[in-house]
């Protein structure tokens, strides 16, 4: 864990610089090499046709849609874990992604794909999904005397993700043939809201979101404590924690919704976060959204580079590294 | 009564389907009467798929009953402890490295893979403090699965056997064909008679593990063959049908309900409901959408869910 306070802030600023070397690197690398010094020249608006239309409308909104994406998950599942005192929670396994999923499918179904007021419906369809299967997995995993079991929790999203996407499926085979493959490449993880319209509405929201989550992590830290002291220093418990569900569960569908299902990332990046800038939130959350945006911008540069042209969707990236750190964290969750 | 329901649901997955055949036909052909293009269809294609259905029931079902058996967990089950998934990788590794696998190819990649996964999980539960049926297992056998089934889709996407993968893992039934049938009839048969075999055992071992030892039952190599059985059955089961969800979670659970806590009647009474259950369900996924075939995986999940929800919160006690 990091102490001293300048050493976190200088550790802020060098994931930045990390971050801002990703997204440039990004720009550069792909299924078309583009030299750094024409990423430079095409940035202060001189570049060649070709190098700026690729720039400009093919990788940069790629780029920033998995880094608003990355931090929205390590967010979200940051929250949760805080609020659950459990640190499996993520939103992919909790089922909230494939809750968003089945709310984008239904969209699918009913509205057309090509309508430009889709880019609203379908975070709205999605955020639907996820509440209502999130209400689900809160209501049966309650217990008699009104607290959440968090195994059941885990389980029950388990559950839920595997039998949403049959319904998923199902849906669309009733549909269509051609868009089963849709569904399929959401289910695996591939950002397909990769344009600048889908940035353009998701960046706001999440980052009115986040700011609201970050101006909380006094309250986020005590609820961290147990019901007893949290309820001692004064917090009202119940409304703080559907507020913070609440939020964490719209941040995670929202980018869920507009880009594909991926797990993994709110339970890696927020543990990570936790054991580096210690308990309180008010660092941990700066730490996660860092991370959180780094990795998944990382593992989609990854995905696309080591197979092209079509590479491997990010999602199956992040389940690669994700999933055996589940497993370590299941095999070494002493509670 | 339940043999009757079984034959009816066998009756009925003959008769409907994309074209739907009429009745006398349908007689014609299990009497062996008369021979038209509808026996044809019959023959040909709804009897094979039928009875491939009706099989990975019985095994999957049976393997679930016994996996709850062992561990006491309400929740262990095939697809729940990684068994599937790992059948599903080792074979989009072996279609990898052998372009045209035969049956018996698949057969021995599905049991390979189940074995490896089977093995993984059971360790990482048997290590630390835990028993076997603390939920810790199923968390564990969720993260085996997750990372089998990325692994599997990783390897399917780069070497472009997203197709094949995509056919075999949602919908393997439809091409089931009479060789394929006879490569893994054997196994799920002995399979199914061990099952038979040992319930008795199985009962024992389910309410009591100390009783069992002292009625000298070697509980160690009892657990062992149980093993076995189970990721042969499953492995088997997948071989012929590709990744098939929650039927082994559900029957078993079922079966409970109708007949009690007895391994001696749940695992008779599983064989047969689980055949018409999947008999069913495999029906259910040609008809929703004709002329098109909905992946029975995805109709079994719809199904499931509202019972696997009631079980998770049942669940945390032991069960007989």
């Amino acid at each position: 864990m990091v102490k001293h306070k300048e050493i976190k802030w200088l550790s802020y600023l060098l994931l930045t610089s990390l971050a801002l070397v990703l997204f440039i690197g990004g720009l550069s690398f792909g299924f078309l090499k583009i030299e750094w010094a024409d990423v430079v020249r095409t940035l202060l608006g001189s570049g060649e046709k070709q190098t700026t239309f690729t720039i400009f409308t093919l990788r940069m909104p790629r780029l920033l849609i998995t880094f608003i994406m990355g931090i929205a998950l390590a967010i979200s599942g940051s929250v949760l874990q805080s609020l659950t005192r459990n640190d499996l929670a993520d939103p992919g396994i909790l089922g909230i992604n494939s809750g968003a999923g089945l709310g984008v499918t239904i969209a699918y179904l009913f509205f057309d794909f090509g309508n430009s007021n889709i880019i609203y419906i379908l975070p709205l369809m999605g955020l639907m999904g996820a509440g209502v299967t999130f209400l689900i997995t809160l209501v049966f995993a309650t217990e008699r005397n009104g607290a959440i079991n968090v195994d059941k929790l885990v389980l029950i999203g388990i559950g839920s993700a595997i039998a949403l996407s049959g319904a998923m499926i199902l849906c669309i085979s009733s549909a269509g043939r051609e868009d089963v493959q849709f569904i399929y490449g959401w289910l695996s993880g591939n950002i397909w809201g990769d344009k600048w319209p889908f940035v353009r509405i998701t960046a706001p929201i999440v980052l009115i979101m986040i700011l609201w989550i970050y101006s909380k992590a006094q309250t986020l830290n005590i609820l961290g404590l147990d019901d007893i002291s949290a309820q001692s220093l004064g917090v009202d418990l119940k409304k703080e924690r559907k507020l913070l569900i609440t939020a964490s569960v719209a941040l995670a569908s929202i980018v869920v919704s507009v880009a594909g299902s991926i797990s993994f990332v709110g339970l890696i990046i927020p543990h990570i976060a936790k054991k580096t800038y210690g308990p309180k939130h008010q660092y941990n959350l700066i730490g996660s959204m860092l991370l959180g945006g780094i990795f998944l911008m990382g593992a989609d540069l990854l995905g696309r580079n080591i197979f092209p042209p079509q590479g491997l969707p990010p999602g199956i990236v992040v389940s690669l590294i994700g999933a055996p750190y589940f497993l370590y964290l299941v095999v070494h969750n002493n509670r | 009564m339940l043999l009757i329901a079984l034959a009816l649901s066998l009756i009925a997955g003959l008769a409907f389907g994309a074209a739907n055949i009429p009745m006398s036909d349908v007689k014609a052909f299990i009497l062996g009467l008369e021979s038209n293009n509808n026996t044809i269809i019959l023959y040909e294609i709804r009897f094979p798929r039928v009875i491939a259905a009706g099989l990975v029931g019985m095994a999957l079902s049976v393997s679930g009953a016994y996996m709850q058996g062992i561990t006491r967990n309400p929740l262990a089950s095939p697809s729940l402890f990684g068994i599937t998934a790992g059948a599903s990788a080792a074979l989009s590794f072996s279609l990898v490295a052998f372009k045209n696998i035969n049956p018996y190819g698949v057969l021995l990649a599905c049991l390979l893979g189940s074995l490896t996964a089977g093995l993984l999980v059971f360790s990482i539960s048997m290590s630390g403090r835990h028993s076997l049926s603390n939920n810790k297992t199923i968390l564990a056998g969720a993260a085996v699965s997750t990372l089998l089934y990325a692994i599997s889709d990783a390897i399917s996407l780069r070497f472009s056997l997203s197709k094949q993968m995509t056919m075999w893992a949602s919908s393997g039934l439809i091409g089931s064909s009479y060789k394929e049938i006879l490569v893994v009839l054997p196994i799920i048969i002995i399979g199914l008679v061990l099952s038979l075999a040992y319930s008795k055992k199985l009962t024992l071992l389910s309410l009591d593990e100390e009783l069992a030892v002292s009625l000298g039952e070697n509980v160690k190599t009892l657990r062992i063959v149980f093993f076995f059985m189970v990721t042969f059955l499953t492995g088997s089961a997948i071989a012929l049908s590709g990744s098939i969800v929650f039927v082994g979670l559900v029957v078993p659970h079922f079966v409970r309900k109708l007949v009690g806590g007895d391994y001696q009647r749940i695992i008779p009474v599983s064989i047969l409901v689980g055949a018409i259950f999947l008999i069913l369900a495999d029906l259910a996924s040609r008809v929703v959408n004709i002329p098109y075939e909905t992946p029975v995986t995805a109709v079994l999940a719809v199904v499931s869910y509202p019972l696997f929800l009631y079980v998770v919160r049942k669940g945390g006690g032991s069960i007989g």
